[in-house]
């Protein structure tokens, strides 16, 4: 019973692992980091192909086969936090504010941030988009300043390539 | 050691590496034209991967009894996703959003873009210190650097991104 478990819990926490790291790689892919890709799937195959030989060509009973499925499932859920975690690259933020605008964005340049203000109209009359260009670990930080100012504020998220220059916070 | 020194055993491990360069950057491409909708191409990617590793790759795995091939498969897979990631840049399939903040040159870089054949729609904007131009222009992705020149011969210290977008109709599209 205990050589059972055991066997299944290292299928999991092997298959954890490599899920994890195949989950970060995905996600440099879509930014278009190449040297994280590399570091990541490297460590994603040796993972696999070690356990491959370890344990994964023998899924004889329902523990291991739980374990394997479950450490898949897991492991995708914990790649995608560790990704949110490091919070690689930049992120396009837009929010819409119908009153406060303007001192929404004094409040954002005090921060430090970089904010474009445009001019619009919603349904009931003018509003204000912000447009601000920011690392993704400081989007965190933006919406609290705006949802401490303008709780009714809109915003939206968008993955962003920096092509060149601006203004962008240390 | 001397499974280092025999040449048969450094003969598989390199070709484990180069079944797994190939197989992966397809495995990447596949993703990434996923990621943009392009059906077709997915398929066909798919299903020439999925042939390599049925044929070549399965059959080897079952034979990493040595670290040498161990690290030619690691090696493989890592170099092929960014194979395959330099080979999707290259192709430069899809669309693009650039958007431009300039607070002095606006107009004449719309101007120039104009000429060029770009379609660009102007938008004014306040910034820290006054009113700048944001220019919002979707182009081809292979069009970018273009862009990206122009703007740069006007002002360069203009403010430049990109995101992916997918045409949903119409516009205009400099071919």
């Amino acid at each position: 019973m205990i050589t059972f478990l055991l066997s299944a819990l290292l299928i999991f926490v092997l298959r954890l692992t490599d899920i994890s790291f195949y989950t970060l790689r995905l996600m440099m892919m879509i930014r278009h980091r190449k040297a994280l890709a590399f570091v990541f799937a490297f460590f994603q195959a040796s993972v696999y192909v070690i356990s491959l030989r370890l344990v994964f060509s023998d899924l004889g009973n329902w523990g291991k086969i739980l374990g394997y499925a479950a450490g898949f499932a897991t492991g995708l859920v914990v790649g995608m936090s560790i990704e949110n975690r490091l919070a690689v690259g930049y992120t396009h933020l837009r929010i819409i504010s119908s009153q406060r605008g303007t001192e929404l964005a004094g409040h954002l340049r005090e921060g430090g941030y970089a904010v474009t203000e445009i001019s619009a109209w919603g349904k009931d009359g003018a509003v204000t988009v912000l447009s601000c260009n920011v690392e993704r670990r400081n989007a965190a930080t933006i919406d609290r300043i705006v949802s401490s100012y303008d709780p009714a504020a809109f915003i939206t998220s968008e993955n962003m390539q920096p092509v060149q220059r601006g203004f962008w916070r240390a | 050691m001397d499974i280092l020194l025999s040449s048969q055993a450094w003969l598989g491990a390199g070709l484990i590496f180069i079944l797994r360069v190939m197989d992966m950057s397809l495995d990447t491409l596949r993703v990434l034209f996923v990621m943009r909708g392009r059906k077709g191409v997915a398929w066909a990617l798919g299903f020439c991967q999925a042939l390599i590793f049925v044929v070549a790759i399965s059959s080897v795995l079952s034979n990493l009894d040595n670290p040498l091939n161990i690290l030619g498969y690691a090696a493989g897979f890592a170099t092929g996703n960014v194979i395959g990631m330099l080979i999707e840049e290259r192709l430069a399939v899809g669309h693009i959003q650039v958007s431009i903040v300039s607070p002095r040159w606006g107009a004449a870089i719309t101007e120039k873009m104009r000429s060029e054949g770009f379609a660009v729609t102007e938008i004014p904007a306040r910034g820290k210190d006054g009113v700048v131009t944001l220019l919002s222009c979707s182009v081809l992705r292979r069009n970018v650097n273009k862009v990206h020149e122009i703007v740069n011969q006007i002002d360069p210290t203009a403010f430049i991104t990109a995101e992916d977008v997918r045409p949903v109709r119409h516009g205009f599209w400099r071919a």
